[in-house]
């Protein structure tokens, strides 16, 4: 009798993991702006040759779920690192809610309803305040689906 | 971590090559070459009521070098500075370090006759003089920013001969090339202090290790790798440049009157002295010392006229040699137009006897 239940809780427990295989991949381009022969600009991400104070890095992280089953409720949270500063509207995300820390991560909102003390003072907080960016992704992801998020900064 | 190198845009028509800036601006942190920046993703997710955290791989690379420097020049005026013969020829050249990194700068050996000088960044206060027999300074300075540049001034000093003449040309030149300040196994292949900063070729592969080196177009040599900058402020010597033209004419003869008077005793006959500046710098304290022919005597009945620009003047006399001290000859204003030269003129009388 023990011996049954001992393998349907292991059988149970090989399942849950093998069911649950959600990866994260976290890559990063450089980003330049370009100019198109009809004189307008838009940036592009390609792989850096050089990375210089002033200059704007991209990050794009991968969630891929190569799991059986969907999962669900998926947050990604980045760090704003150290030595950049986000660049304001740059974070997106397919189907994603974006909301970002001044707190270092403790507490999430929109841009709207983020402050800081500055001297004192209570004060909005810009984009260069931000010290966290978090998507929430509002539908579940598939087995055998990903989804793409990605945000720039520009080094110090 | 290998980079993924898939593009990331929405399709779109042809484009024109990245338009990168010749210059990097300085931003107001600047930060420092080499600084580690890293990234990990974390990730919550629910499967089957399940709450499970995963963390990304973390992607990091080190922050890459530009050298930038500019040097300006202290003087004002129109180029070429003008220069007084016998004085000293000086500019002040500031150089000013906008790299995120520190950078030492190597000075050549001085040319014969020219000194360099400078206060020791190290310590602000110490004054280093270099010339012609000193090896060459190497001047460290540290990095700074948009808001506190740090800077050096190089005061280069030629003192211009006495005997340099009218609009010979002089230069106060400095070279200065920029060497590593330390040696640092992460820039490039590894550098040793003391050698000349070289640039990263454009061709070489990106390694997030590894510290690129990068500079703008008017600091690369034209080997295309050493970081360095010519200067060579111009000057022009200004010096009086007196000739002097003597005539002589005969006023009046006792037969004749003032009808072409001949040279016959009791003629009256007049010198006239012309001295010419043809420099670009006034002349004063010119003395002129003219000797009469012993023919004339000066102390004779007839009484000498003296004029200097033909206002009555009184020179010197002994026995025949007339002297006139302290005279001034304007300048000339276009070395290359007689018309413009500065000029004066002595005319006295004496009597054949």
């Amino acid at each position: 009798m023990i011996k049954k239940i001992t393998l349907a809780f292991s059988l149970s427990l090989m399942s849950l993991v093998a069911s649950a295989e959600v990866t994260l991949t976290n890559t990063v381009f450089e980003v330049v702006t370009i100019t198109n022969e009809d004189g307008s600009k838009q940036d592009k991400w390609q792989q850096p040759d050089k990375l210089l104070p002033g200059e704007r890095v991209g990050y794009q992280i991968e969630v891929n779920n190569k799991g059986t089953e969907p999962a669900v409720d998926i947050v990604i949270a980045n760090p704003i690192p150290e030595h950049t500063l986000y660049v304001q509207d740059s974070a997106k995300g397919i189907n994603t809610s974006i909301e970002f820390s001044v707190d270092n991560g403790k507490t999430f909102a929109q841009p709207a309803q983020l402050f800081i003390d500055k001297e004192g003072k209570r004060v909005q907080a810009t984009s260069e305040d931000f010290t966290q960016v978090r998507w929430k992704l509002n539908t579940p992801l598939a087995a055998g689906d990903s989804s793409t998020v990605q945000y720039i900064v520009k080094i110090k | 971590m290998k980079l993924k190198t898939f593009a990331l845009i929405a399709a779109s028509s042809a484009m024109t090559l990245p338009a990168f800036a010749a210059d990097y601006d300085i931003t107001e942190f600047d930060t420092v070459f080499g600084t580690d920046i890293s990234n990990t993703a974390s990730l919550k997710y629910q499967v089957n009521g399940t709450e499970i955290d995963e963390t990304s791989n973390t992607v990091e690379f080190k922050v890459d070098r530009k050298v930038i420097f500019s040097v300006t020049d202290n003087q004002t005026t129109t180029d070429p500075v003008v220069v007084n013969a016998g004085d000293n020829a000086v500019t002040v050249y500031t150089i000013q370090n906008d790299s995120n990194a520190p950078i030492s700068f190597q000075l050549p050996i001085p040319p014969t006759g020219t000194t360099y000088s400078y206060v020791d960044p190290t310590d602000g206060v110490t004054v280093i003089t270099v010339d012609s027999s000193d090896a060459a300074a190497i001047i460290p300075l540290v990095t700074g920013d948009a808001n506190t540049p740090v800077t050096v001034d190089i005061t280069v000093t030629l003192t211009v001969p006495n005997d340099a003449e009218s609009g010979d040309q002089i230069f106060t030149p400095l070279n200065i090339v920029a060497v590593e300040p330390a040696t640092d196994a992460e820039i490039g292949g590894g550098v040793t202090a003391g050698d000349q900063i070289v640039a990263t070729p454009s061709t070489a592969a990106w390694d997030e290790d590894v510290i690129q080196t990068i500079t703008i177009a008017d600091l690369l040599n034209v080997d295309g790798v050493s970081v360095e900058l010519d200067n060579n402020q111009e000057f022009v010597v200004s010096a009086s440049d007196l000739s002097i033209v003597k005539t002589v004419a005969i006023l009046s003869d006792p037969i004749n009157s003032t009808t072409n008077p001949k040279a016959i005793p009791g003629a009256v006959v007049e010198y006239t002295l012309t001295i010419t500046n043809a420099g670009l710098i006034a002349a004063t304290g010119v003395n002129l010392t003219d000797v009469v022919p012993t023919a004339f005597d000066l102390t004779d009945a007839y009484v000498e006229t003296y004029t200097l620009d033909a206002v009555a003047t009184v020179p010197g006399i002994a026995g025949n040699t007339l002297t006139f001290n302290g005279l001034s000859i304007d300048a000339a204003t276009d070395i290359t137009l007689p018309a413009t030269y500065g000029s004066i003129v002595i005319k006295f009388t004496v009597k054949l006897p």
